[in-house]
């Protein structure tokens, strides 16, 4: 401790024991830390006309509005207007996951790779941050890091590139592309607060018209796409990228790269219509007819 | 100004002279005040006297970095008077020996008096003073300045400009980590300045207040003593602290800032010194909320 | 929340046996014990349902830690992300550079006024000192001039202009931090 007397903490501590008691009366901010605000209009330090010159619009701030030109036709409406941006209220946001943060968050250990991922583990490992009321609807993966991935994942995105599919695959991982309306995302974002609210899990709703041609495209992994085509395309993408598919049937994960979930499903195990009481550790099943109907897929 | 300086410099170098002239550096400790300097060298000279056969040893639960050394005080007794030194504690160093930032501890301060504060101070502006809608004379012709009211704020009994108005909240949040640190500071200052003393419990042979406050004399615990428990408070403490003006029992949840740099002394139990140093380290290896920590979470300390 | 309070007074009341509803909740759960409290009508819309405990492993798997986990131990550094683990034993030196709280170097790169290029340390213990001196030694041979540092000692941090956060971090990586 007395070799390290030059700077840093121990020396802060030697000097705090030959100072008087800390306490309420002598703390102050650190010099420098604090400005005083400058009293306008009052004497000597800017009173008179108090930093705004003299006279006019300057000085009374009752300057025209925004883009006025003093009269003639102004610039923003000599040019006509185009729909750049028409629609970017409804634009559909999907947050890019490369492959080198994915591989960074299990490396650190904050996603479980030996578990299926999907949003609401990498959320929980704070690996990205979904907001649906911001227009989010999920993340895409991105080929960032595809040449460094080596981990073997069951993981279900929203989006995903064709060489990010291909560096998964490559390590005898699983991907999964699902659509989630804006409500199922909160819920899959946020399970707690939504359990303890109470309600019944919602089904899942189907994706818009125009998402349907890419969830039931097998090159896209899509989650609506026919089940027996999958294997064909994956075998399709080792070919194309010139690498050997393992065979995930012997792998000892089979049973969690296998999972996956109904397309009306939002959580791994737990099916839509359940309600999950959280203080008494149970989950509640409807028995109803009309009930079981309405949940099934 | 100049007095009090040099009498707190001649006690610095006297504390700096006895901690060399004990061999132990800074352990036990120099009282905080220079008539009592005398007794204290006294007896800081002999062997501290172990009073129990089985000494109590804390160690901290929770991992020290490998950079680091746990810091170590004595642990007393409140059972008798000579039960000064029955055992050693154990100290985090991430919450018991922290960057001494003052200024931290500042603003803490300042928060802690302002963001429950409301100002309740109003004035009347011209509109809300009784009176004063006749314009008091005629514009021209009396001879006279021209007015339009009585309550114009130039009058006599006229309304205020830019006064205060109505209630104002000052009202507002440091960061957690800030908050967190203020803590970490403030036991920092408390230990290093030998105002923090370790108990083993808070039990007491007796209810009487007198036996109390003449512990607290008997040790140089100063002017005014924070008594902080986690657990329930026994009845004698209770009792005895309650008519004392000088001493304040605080649950542990209720630790502050503002009570401890108002307190000369801090005196904790062990009990206590685990419960802090677990809640307060878990802040150093925390994510931030996804929602408020009120509501579920796998491992919420 | 209505659900839940319907379910729950429901679930208190199982075998009661007022109306049709009662009748069908217990065909489905026999097994449930007979009724406690008979003067409760029973509502003929409610449901019925089956408890159940074996699922709420699913739940359990939801639930978000608050603890940024301690990374596990790997066969080799860097991981496949760049990765390092400090070295077990601290550095023989006078200074040390704590890891951030997500296991990280502490080195940022820090903008002001819009184009004021900078890179912060952060977490330095020990001689902050002895640390400048090294890291000026260390900037000059790369940038052929020692570039403008500044040392605050109170908040343990040290401000450099320019932008070397990659190699400060690698540099502090390779000393064992």
């Amino acid at each position: 401790m007395a070799a390290a007397s030059r700077g840093g903490g121990p020396k802060a501590m030697e000097l705090l024991r030959a100072l008087p008691r800390v306490s309420l009366v002598n703390l102050r901010p650190n010099p420098g830390a604090k400005k005083s605000e400058k009293r306008r209009g009052r004497g000597r330090h800017g009173g008179k006309k108090s930093g705004r010159g003299h006279k006019g619009q300057r000085q009374r701030g009752n300057r025209p509005r925004l883009g006025f030109e003093g009269g003639q036709t102004p610039f923003y409406l000599i040019i006509p207007k185009y729909g750049y941006n028409e629609g970017h209220s409804y634009r559909r946001q999907y947050h890019p996951l490369s492959l080198q943060k994915l591989q960074y968050l299990i490396d650190l250990g904050r996603v479980d790779p030996t578990q299926p991922i999907d949003l609401t583990q990498l959320t929980n490992g704070r690996g990205v941050t979904i907001q649906p009321l911001k227009r989010d609807y999920g993340v895409q993966l991105v080929e960032t890091g595809a040449d460094i991935f080596s981990a073997k994942v069951n993981i279900e995105v929203q989006m995903a590139s064709e060489l990010a599919i291909a560096a998964i695959e490559k390590n005898g991982g699983v991907v999964t592309t699902g659509f989630y309306d804006p409500r199922s995302l909160e819920i899959l974002c946020k399970p707690i607060p939504f359990f303890l609210r109470g309600q019944p899990i919602p089904k899942r709703m189907l994706p818009p018209e125009d998402l349907v041609r890419y969830y039931t495209d097998a090159r896209n992994r899509g989650y609506l796409a026919d089940p027996s085509k999958i294997p064909e395309a994956r075998l399709e993408l080792a070919k194309k990228y010139g690498y050997v598919l393992p065979d995930i049937s012997k792998d000892e994960l089979f049973q969690m790269l296998s999972t996956r979930k109904d397309p009306r499903q939002i959580f791994f195990g737990l099916a839509p219509g359940w309600v999950v009481n959280m203080s008494e550790k149970k989950i509640l099943k409807p028995t109803d007819e009309r009930l079981l109907r309405y949940y099934s897929s | 100004m100049i007095r009090a300086g040099s009498r707190l410099w001649g006690r610095g170098a006297a504390a700096r002279a006895l901690s060399t002239v004990s061999g132990q550096p800074g352990r036990p400790e120099a009282p905080a005040t220079s008539p009592r300097l005398q007794d204290a060298a006294s007896q800081a000279e002999k062997p501290p006297p172990m009073t129990s056969s089985a000494p109590v040893l804390r160690d901290c639960r929770l991992a020290i970095p490998s950079h680091r050394t746990a810091m170590q005080a004595w642990v007393e007794s409140l059972r008798h008077y000579d039960d000064r030194h029955v055992g050693l504690a154990d100290l985090h160093p991430d919450v018991f020996a922290v960057m001494p930032r003052v200024d931290i501890l500042h603003s803490v301060a300042v928060w802690q008096r302002n963001y429950k504060r409301i100002s309740y101070a109003k004035v009347k502006t011209r509109a809300e003073v009784r009176g004063g809608g006749k314009k008091p004379w005629a514009q021209k012709g009396s001879g006279r300045a021209r007015h339009g009211s009585i309550r114009s704020p130039l009058w006599r009994g006229g309304g205020i400009i830019h006064g205060p108005r109505g209630p104002t909240s000052y009202y507002y949040m440091l960061p957690m980590k800030v908050r967190v640190l203020g803590l970490k500071v403030a036991l920092t200052a408390k230990l290093m300045q030998d105002n923090l003393h370790i108990v083993d419990g808070l039990d007491m042979p007796t209810c009487d207040p007198q036996y109390l406050a003449d512990l607290a004399q008997y040790r140089h615990w100063g002017q005014s003593v924070l008594i902080v428990d986690v657990n329930k408070m026994p009845e004698n403490i209770m009792k005895a602290a309650a008519s004392l003006k000088t001493i304040t029992l605080v649950p542990a949840l209720g630790l502050n800032v503002h009570s401890m740099l108002k307190h000369e002394t801090l005196v904790l139990t062990l009990d206590t010194l685990a419960f802090l140093e677990e809640k307060l380290l878990w802040h150093d290896s925390r994510y931030t909320a996804l929602y408020p920590f009120r509501l579920p979470y796998s491992d919420f300390p | 929340m209505a659900a839940t309070v319907a379910l729950a007074g429901l679930r208190r009341r199982p075998g009661s046996v007022w109306g049709v509803g009662a009748r069908r909740l217990l065909q489905v759960t026999p097994q449930q014990n007979p009724s406690r409290d008979k003067t409760e009508t029973h509502h003929p819309h409610y449901p019925g349902i089956v408890e159940s405990t074996e699922e709420y492993k699913f739940v359990e798997r939801l639930i978000p830690p608050t603890r940024i986990p301690a990374p596990p131990k790997h066969a080799q550094y860097p991981t496949p992300s760049g990765w390092r683990a400090p070295s077990d034993t601290p550095p023989a030196l006078p200074y040390f550079v704590r890891r951030s709280r997500m296991h990280n170097v502490p080195v940022y790169k820090d903008i002001t006024s819009g184009n004021r290029r900078m890179t912060v340390i952060r977490k330095i213990e020990g001689d902050i000192w002895a640390l400048e001196e090294e890291v000026k030694e260390f900037l000059t041979q790369l940038a052929g001039k020692p570039p403008p540092i500044q040392v605050n000692e109170i908040t343990c941090s040290i401000r450099i202009k320019g932008y070397f956060d990659n190699e400060l971090k690698e540099w502090l990586l390779n000393k064992g931090f």
